[in-house]
């Protein structure tokens, strides 16, 4: 049994006096345990939206969120649910992340206070992200923002989440401490037998750390599978796209191909297949009808 | 604004404090301070006692001159210090304090609760200030308590508002969104990740209002609804002095008190605000160097 699955999740972003923005439109997902996840898609393709619903930050407007068997709630004034704080997540901003205000050490132990851990340290949740465990005594200020993203995930590891979720947190460190970060958050995570889902819009790294793949197009999972499969034999044209976009360092010379047009207004989206305005294959039947959500979503590959 | 600007304030103090304006308003503020605190060791007279010549103008002996009823002025504006100075600083405290915990619950707890606390504050910012003071302060009777009541009911909602914007903007920073992943408590959430962190802006309104409301409770005294004779109260003593407009001194001295301390904390409130803030900390930092 998987430990998350999303289905057909749908989540709204409502604004008064505006149509409602479909960020997730019937998105499905699934992350087992001990499996790693990338989540991958263009910038406002609703990946960030997603993991925000599973964490329960986001309220889902349909579809269901399953955790460990049990339903994923909206977190609102009340406490956390006990056996919902195994989903813990790491955000993207490593500035905005800690607590300016408490020394690192007081701000993992909360996370080591969640999963009632006596026996750890502040320290050694430091020495585990690869830092000096004398350091829980300073604040964030003092630190790299690759240094406080190994302490935010210090924090979240302390509570023992059986679910990491990372959102982009990669794509605001240089790209020295971006291949450690992500190494780190996935070793950390498989070591402990909790799932990731790792959201990037960085393939290469992606490519480095997850067991499957799945890629987002405009609030909907439009291919998913293992990795390296997916990596030799992208099915789907965005998918195909994507990698295409990717430059090789080989030293062929060869420039990495732009995918064309841009992502649509997600409160106003194309009819049928929400790619097909940018799709180099499209078909007639690509804007009138929406292809069935399976490991591929394309006409191109119909279903049996 | 980096998140852990409040932290290097400690840092950055010294050059914000070495402007010109901060070492007076600083220098004025400690000294009304002290007169407030040793006033009966240095006034040369009784504040009450009335065995002077009457209106006699400045001069050695009585130096800012002597009242209508023959009072030395020096001695009640050191007097008065003791009056106006705690008095102005419990109101603040307290505007702070009610004003303050309102904004956050209404920033935090939001919904129909936050609605209503930010709707009352709209009924009063829609009055003008001293006419809303003076109506309270008409009804509830002449004295100093009800002119602190008075204030203190016009001066809150400022608090309730500029809390209520700051935890609105903290409530969805990351790191207060971790804290409730972790399964901390709304209440938690608010005392340990959510009010450190705009303690400091509000504390730079508290300290620039300290001005406003010691004028405004003077203003009150010199209206009439607020300290009662024979206290020395500066508004007070204003008022008295537009009784004898011939006699100068009597109006003007209590009105340099006044105006003293007004400017005196407003240069201060102003120092805490550029230390505070890192982009004008650092254009200090550069014109210095």
């Amino acid at each position: 049994m998987s430990l998350l699955t999303v289905d057909e999740l749908v989540v709204d972003h409502r604004t008064p006096g505006r149509p409602a923005v479909r960020a997730v439109a019937g998105a499905s997902l699934s992350v087992a345990a001990g499996e790693v996840v990338g989540l991958v898609g263009e910038s406002g393709c609703g990946k960030s939206t997603l993991a925000r619903a599973v964490c329960g930050l986001t309220a889902a407007t349909g579809g269901t969120i399953s955790f460990e068997g049990g339903p994923v709630t909206r977190l609102g004034l009340r406490r956390r649910d006990r056996s919902l704080t195994k989903i813990q997540m790491v955000f993207q901003d490593p500035y905005a992340s800690l607590n300016p205000r408490r020394r690192i050490g007081a701000q993992i132990a909360d996370g080591l206070e969640t999963a009632r851990d006596r026996d750890t340290t502040p320290g050694g949740m430091l020495e585990r992200v690869g830092l000096p465990g004398g350091m829980a005594g300073r604040y964030p200020h003092e630190f790299s923002g690759g240094q406080r993203q190994r302490i935010a995930i210090a924090r979240a590891l302390a509570a023992r989440p059986s679910l990491l979720i990372g959102d982009e947190p990669i794509s605001a460190l240089d790209a020295s401490a971006q291949a450690q970060v992500a190494t780190l958050m996935r070793n950390l995570a498989v070591e402990s037998g909790a799932g990731l889902l790792f959201i990037s819009h960085d393939l290469s790294v992606v490519r480095l750390i997850a067991d499957r793949i799945a890629v987002m197009y405009l609030g909907k999972i439009v291919e998913t599978g293992a990795t390296a499969e997916v990596w030799a034999n992208p099915r789907h044209p965005y998918t195909q796209a994507l990698l295409r976009a990717i430059p090789e360092p080989d030293g062929l010379g060869r420039l990495p191909e732009e995918l064309p047009g841009d992502v649509p207004d997600p409160a106003d989206p194309p009819p049928g297949c929400r790619f097909h305005p940018r799709c180099p294959m499209a078909m007639d039947i690509c804007s009138e009808k929406e292809p069935d959500p399976g490991p591929v979503s394309c006409w191109l590959y119909p279903p049996a | 604004m980096r998140p852990h600007s409040g932290i290097r304030v400690l840092s950055r103090l010294p050059e914000a404090w070495r402007q010109p304006l901060a070492v007076v308003g600083g220098v004025v503020a400690v000294a009304w301070l002290l007169i407030a605190a040793a006033a009966p060791l240095l006034a040369p007279h009784d504040p009450l006692a009335q065995d002077l010549p009457r209106l006699a103008s400045p001069g050695p002996g009585h130096w800012f001159g002597t009242d209508q009823l023959g009072r030395d002025i020096l001695s009640r504006i050191m007097y008065g210090a003791r009056v106006s100075i705690p008095l102005t600083l419990l109101l603040v405290v307290l505007s702070l304090l009610i004003g303050g915990a309102l904004g956050a619950c209404a920033g935090y707890f939001g919904r129909w609760v936050g609605e209503g606390i930010m709707r009352l504050a709209d009924l009063v910012f829609a009055f003008p200030t001293v006419i809303l003071a003076m109506v309270v302060a008409a009804a509830l009777g002449a004295s100093l308590t009800n002119a602190v009541l008075a204030v203190l009911i016009v001066a809150w909602p400022s608090y309730a508002r500029v809390t209520r914007g700051l935890v609105l903007g903290m409530r969805e920073r990351e790191f207060v969104l971790s804290g409730r992943l972790l399964g901390f408590s709304a209440w938690r959430s608010l005392r340990v990740d959510v009010l450190p962190n705009v303690t400091g802006p509000i504390l730079v309104l508290a300290t620039l209002d300290i001005g406003t409301a010691l004028l405004l409770l003077s203003g009150l005294s010199f209206l009439g609804l607020g300290a009662k004779p024979p206290s020395a109260e500066w508004g007070a003593m204003v008022a008295s002095g537009v009784e004898v407009f011939d006699s100068w001194w009597v109006a003007t001295f209590p009105g340099l008190a006044i105006l003293t301390v007004v400017l005196a904390f407003n240069f201060l409130g102003d120092t805490l605000r550029d230390a505070l803030d890192p982009r004008t900390a650092r254009a200090i930092k550069e014109r210095a160097l």
